[in-house]
């Protein structure tokens, strides 16, 4: 993986690495990557891409109501809240 | 150098199920921030999405209703990016394999039909709802996990006008097969407008701009407008458009280019492992099928050449389901089409426009209403006594309009010879209206019809009341 790849990855997992951590990272992922890649030696023409290992299709449940779970139970794990609402830094400039 | 516009339009559209897309919580609006809301719509690790049946079935039936190739086959995916309002860090969606492709809704510009063309539907989860505050963004999640389909056109527009169409007739189409109540105040039917421009004739699009924030259809053809100047303008300085979401400015009238923290787009779609695929059979398709609405234009083109309504009425009468219905079902009844479109036109929808309500609370009965239209048919009673005193006296009771006329002493005056002394008396009290009268000036009739009426309480028929003044002056 090009260092332009990984930087990217970062940026999208919002995590920041030091320069030492990124040589660390950066190699693990591409053993990764090129672990993976192996199956592309097999042939797979004419072979339609697998969507689920369960061969389950149509769960559905029906349009009825459950409880929920009330504002305090669903703001207890939050760091910050104002009033009824979770609170977060500011994502408008 | 003269340039043409390429309009393409992503309408998001709240299905009217009484619970979210995954999970139990209900779909209320207007509640506490966060009250409607439990472990898988808040994102908790280890839930487990499981999809609302009925979800399926309405978003089958718009499509179905809009004319789509429903798929036998299709699934789930999930569409990752980090916001404050989507809690799971991606929205379920559905990218590769959607519902519904194709489709079109009609549109009709001065007379010129065409239909425009759909690309696809797609079924997807809401996010929740941020509020910007001075020191940061508060989250509510009551929104998260709502269940919308994604109407998405083919670039297959050019002018505000033809946008503006596509959206009412689909607005249309979605509330005539109640799937969806589409209240645009309440975020229920949602658009943004994809809008490039180019040269005339070239045959590679311009460059796309993406207009959100369009809160009604009023807007979404002001910003298109807006944006088509703007673009051409900007080439003619020598200025390259730029790919970019903007938003609609209300109060200015303008597009500014949205300023957010959310990263580039690369949205890293993958299946959704938790979701198992949705597989339809023909059975379950034209199940679905045979409830779909008649569709709004087709029923408006019958009620004119069929019933011979005018194209304004035909209008009027097809702009909601319920009134096409009432009006289809009064006219089983009482089989004359024009009269029944002037009341519901003119009284009936006076009376909800007034109490604010849809004509499926209109408290008179189709029994009701048609006989007392066809009171006024056998001469029983007169029109406007009909309109002025009966209509508000059986909003009020909903009886038998035979009982209303008999109680309050209204039926019509039918007795020649009743009339003729009322007209004999009014020409009496008025010489120069006769003198008149013998020397054709036809208008000095209306000031006797008038005094009689008066005398007769308004309760003479009309008809007869003219017949008789024409007899005595001819005489
Ligand atoms: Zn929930």
């Amino acid at each position: 993986m090009e260092n332009d790849a990984f930087d990217n990855v970062e940026k999208l997992s919002r995590l920041k690495f030091s320069e030492n951590e990124k040589n660390t990272y950066q190699k693990s992922f591409n053993n990764i990557l090129q672990y993976v890649e192996q199956l592309a030696e097999i042939n797979t023409d004419g072979i339609e891409p697998l969507i689920q290992v369960s061969e389950i299709y149509n769960v559905f449940r029906e349009d009825l109501p459950i409880n929920s779970i009330g504002v305090d139970a669903a703001l207890q794990n939050a760091p910050t809240k104002e009033g009824s609402a979770f609170k977060v830094p500011k994502v408008i400039k | 150098m003269e340039f043409e516009a390429t309009i393409g339009l992503e309408v998001h559209c709240q299905l009217g199920t009484n619970t979210k897309l995954f999970c139990g919580c209900t779909t209320l609006f207007a509640q506490e921030p966060n009250s409607q809301t439990c472990p898988v719509c808040l994102g908790h690790p280890g839930t487990l999405p499981v999809l609302n049946k009925k979800v399926f079935e309405y978003a089958v039936k718009a499509g179905l209703a809009i004319g789509c190739d429903i798929q036998k086959f299709s699934k789930f995916d999930r569409k990752n990016y980090y916001y404050p309002d989507l809690p799971k860090a991606y929205q379920i969606t559905q990218f590769d394999k959607p519902f519904a492709l194709k489709g079109g809704i009609e549109i009709n510009i001065k007379g010129n039909k065409r239909v425009v063309k759909l690309e696809r539907i797609q079924i997807e989860e809401d996010a929740g709802k941020l509020i910007h505050t001075a020191d940061g963004s508060l989250v509510d999640l009551n929104r998260a996990g709502t269940p919308l389909i994604e109407i998405v056109s083919d670039p297959d527009m050019s002018t505000s006008e033809e946008a503006y169409q596509y959206l009412v007739n689909l607005k249309k189409i979605l509330k005539y097969n109640e799937v969806s109540d589409c209240e645009m105040q309440e975020g229920s039917l949602r658009c943004d407008a994809n809008i490039s421009v180019k040269p005339i004739g070239q045959k590679e699009l311009g460059t796309k701009v993406e207009v959100k924030n369009l809160n009604s259809f009023r807007y979404v053809q002001a910003a298109i407008d807006y944006e088509i100047v703007r673009q051409i303008q900007d080439i003619q300085n020598g200025n390259k458009i730029s790919q970019e979401t903007r938003l609609w400015d209300v109060d200015n009238g303008v597009t500014e280019p949205m300023r957010s923290k959310e990263g580039a787009h690369d949205y890293r779609f993958f299946p959704e492992p938790d979701l198992p695929p949705l597989i339809l059979t023909d059975k379950e398709i034209e199940k679905i099928k045979s409830t779909v609405a008649e569709p709004p234009l087709k029923r408006k083109e019958r009620f004119i050449s069929e019933l011979k309504l005018s194209e304004y009425d035909a209008s009027i009468l097809t702009e909601e389901k319920p009134i096409a219905d009432y009006f289809e079902n009064a006219l089983k009844e009482f089989n004359k089409p024009k009269e029944i479109a002037n009341w519901i036109s003119n009284d009936i929808s006076s009376y909800l426009n007034e109490k604010k309500i849809g004509i499926d609370q209109f408290p008179v009965s189709i029994e009701n209403m048609t006989s007392l239209w066809k009171l006024i048919d056998d001469g029983t009673i007169n029109k406007k006594i009909a309109k002025e005193k009966v209509f508000p006296l059986l909003v009020e009771s909903n009886k038998n309009p035979s009982e209303i006329i008999e109680s309050e002493g209204l039926a019509g005056k039918n007795d020649s010879d009743e009339i003729r002394k009322w007209v004999e008396e009014a020409m009496a009290k008025n010489q120069k209206a006769v003198d008149d009268l013998k020397n054709g000036k036809d208008k000095a009739k209306g000031s006797i019809v008038g005094m009689v009426m008066k005398a007769s309480k308004g309760l003479a028929n009309p008809q007869i009341v003219n017949k008789i003044i024409d007899d005595i002056i001819n005489s």
